[in-house]
């Protein structure tokens, strides 16, 4: 069964073409990376699926229907998104925060009610934030931030996960820590992930994009290789496989030697 | 709900002891019954007082202290809505210039009308039309129709759009040969609540009620918009659609208040931030709390404006900002206070 099916999808802001010619399938369960340089379309190409841009022609279908027909409220109760959010001119706890992933089951007569903080409780012992429900978002470091962002988006009860390069700015143990949760998860995902090795380690497969067009798809294995990486990040590198976990591992080197 | 409970208590005893102080003062309990009186039609105490102190009561003072509470009830509204909007800790409700679009209408209507001919309904009706047409003007602009929900260019739009208003009623009082135009013009530049009759209450009363009752089923969303646009469109709300409506509701909230009173600066501003303190970012609370303390804040400034200097009445604007300024930097001051999240840590 597929998830995701997305079909000769294109997106321009100001006649500029950022998108061009985009078609790929997401299979149940399956957890899928993206990656490219920056400016390369990865993240236009997941806010296109998120329905923060309106792509200017081309299909998206979730579960065998067609995206931009279902109700905001219905893609919120199938999609689930982990993106970055700039705003913090706000005072809400975490509790109240993560309690706004029930909103889409809400219709603007009825309250929260005290299984949605059931919920609410139930998901943050799943992301080990049970003792900090009444702190304040914004006081809370970046990992805990990102934590809390997670239970939000589970409580959503969606089964379609997007991750909007959402390590960018998280210390690498961080990173480890969120990426280990969403993994454990088991649910489709799909994300925009900005390092090679973050990548290489949790993804089924990868589809790399650059400057607007799909070059690769398949698994780790294939998609990265020294050729690859020289074409679209203009860098040497050695490519191997660490002998512990047994994934792909890149390593960088330098122009100059 | 205790605290709710204790100000609309609040709110009844300060709306009897204003109408008890002024030039005459009238016993509280003296007000209280002749209230009561023409609420019951006369079914509840006997009519005691004489005519005069009824008519000062019922005809003078109590169509004031409602205006005022029903103003200060909807700026801060208004000033929590816009500030939903924006994003944006410094919006308040006249950010988007409709205060200068309401003394131009205004303004305009006095001198382009012949003088002998326009009477005060024309005013306040050229008032209402000059705040509506500038929301209209800012909002064609500043969201290209409503094609993009960047707020930056909404309140850039305003700030120009203001300018160009303050500029053309300041050439109509200047071309004018009539000194009068200019009082009129500070009018609403300041603001009073000295025009209150009955017959002018009901239209911004019926405003505030549908915006009251709108935004307050509108509580969840407004909390998920002022986290962030991106946050809204995924937990499914049609970001665009709602701020179309909330801009909307804002500026004929706004505008049918201005009307009446002209711009009572600061109210929109401080009253949010006095309630975000004390219930955090919830808007349920925030918005029932703020149009509480709004009409209590504002029916004392109108008491201090009457009593500070009798027989002299100071402008409602002036105690609005002398009182609510330096109460504002004390909120600033305080070291936990954190409208702006991590930037006071």
């Amino acid at each position: 069964m597929l998830k995701l099916q997305i079909n000769n999808l294109k997106f321009s802001i100001d006649n500029e073409e950022i998108l061009k010619d985009i078609s790929f399938d997401i299979k149940n369960g399956a957890f899928v990376g993206i990656i490219g340089p920056n400016g390369s379309g990865k993240s236009t190409l997941l806010k296109n699926i998120y329905r923060v841009y309106k792509p200017s022609s081309g299909k998206i279908i979730l579960d065998e229907r067609v995206l931009s027909k279902l109700k905001e409220k219905e893609c919120a109760q199938k999609i689930a998104v982990l993106a970055q959010e700039s705003n913090t001119y706000f005072d809400f706890t975490v509790e109240q925060i993560v309690k706004m992933g029930r909103y889409p089951y809400k219709s603007i007569f009825e309250d929260y009610s005290k299984e949605d903080l059931q919920i609410v409780r139930q998901t943050l012992q799943k992301v080990g934030l049970e003792n900090d429900m009444n702190r304040t978002f914004s006081k809370l470091s970046g990992g805990e931030k990102q934590r809390a962002l997670i239970a939000r988006a589970l409580v959503q009860n969606a089964d379609f996960l997007i991750l909007d390069e959402p390590t960018n700015h998280l210390d690498i143990g961080y990173q480890i820590q969120l990426m280990d949760l969403v993994k454990n998860l088991k649910m489709t995902t799909l994300a925009a992930i900005h390092d090679i090795n973050l990548a290489a380690m949790y993804c089924d497969y990868l589809i790399v994009i650059h400057k607007g067009k799909i070059i690769k798809v398949g698994s780790p294995e294939e998609v990265i290789t020294v050729a690859l990486l020289k074409e679209i990040f203009g860098v040497n590198a050695y490519v191997g496989i660490n002998p512990i976990n047994k994934k792909i591992q890149v390593s960088f080197m330098s122009n100059i030697g | 709900m205790l605290g709710v409970s204790v100000l609309i208590v609040l709110l009844i005893l300060s709306i009897v002891i204003a109408v008890a102080i002024g030039s005459t003062y009238i016993a509280p309990r003296e007000v209280y019954k002749a209230i009561i009186y023409k609420l019951t039609n006369g079914l509840m105490y006997k009519d005691t007082s004489d005519a005069m102190v009824m008519a000062i009561i019922w005809e003078i003072r109590l169509p004031r202290v409602l205006l005022g509470a029903l103003c200060g009830a909807g700026l801060a509204l208004c000033g929590i809505l816009m500030q939903c909007v924006t994003k944006n800790p410094i919006a308040e409700p006249y950010v988007l210039g409709l205060s200068s679009g309401a003394s131009c209408g205004a303004v305009a209507v006095i001198v382009l009308g012949s003088m002998s001919s326009v009477g005060i309904t024309s005013i306040t009706m050229g008032a209402f039309l000059g705040a509506i047409l500038t929301g209209i003007l800012v909002f064609a602009i500043g969201t290209q129709l409503g094609r993009t929900s960047s707020t930056t260019r909404l309140v850039l739009s305003g700030m120009a759009i203001s300018t160009i208003f303050s500029a053309l009623t300041n050439l109509l009082i200047y071309v004018s040969p009539n000194t009068n135009q200019a009082k009129t013009a500070l009018f609403w530049t300041v603001g009073s609540l000295g025009g209150a009759k009955w017959e002018i209450l009901l239209f911004p009363f019926i405003i505030f009620c549908i915006v009251m009752i709108i935004t307050f089923f509108l509580s969840k969303s407004l909390d998920i918009l002022l986290v962030g646009d991106t946050s809204a469109i995924i937990l499914g709300i049609n970001v665009k659609w709602i701020k179309v409506l909330l801009l909307l509701l804002t500026t004929l909230l706004t505008s049918a208040l201005i009307a009446v009173t002209g711009s009572i600066g600061f109210i929109g501003l401080v009253v949010p931030h006095i309630c975000r303190t004390l219930v955090g970012s919830d808007h349920k609370k925030l918005i029932l709390l703020s149009s509480l303390i709004g009409a209590i804040f504002l029916i004392g400034s109108d008491v201090m404006a009457r009593g500070l200097f009798p027989p002299l009445e100071l402008p409602i604007g002036i105690i609005t900002a002398l009182v609510g300024g330096p109460f504002f930097l004390y909120l600033i001051s305080k070291k936990n206070y954190s409208f702006g999240g991590n930037e006071t840590c």
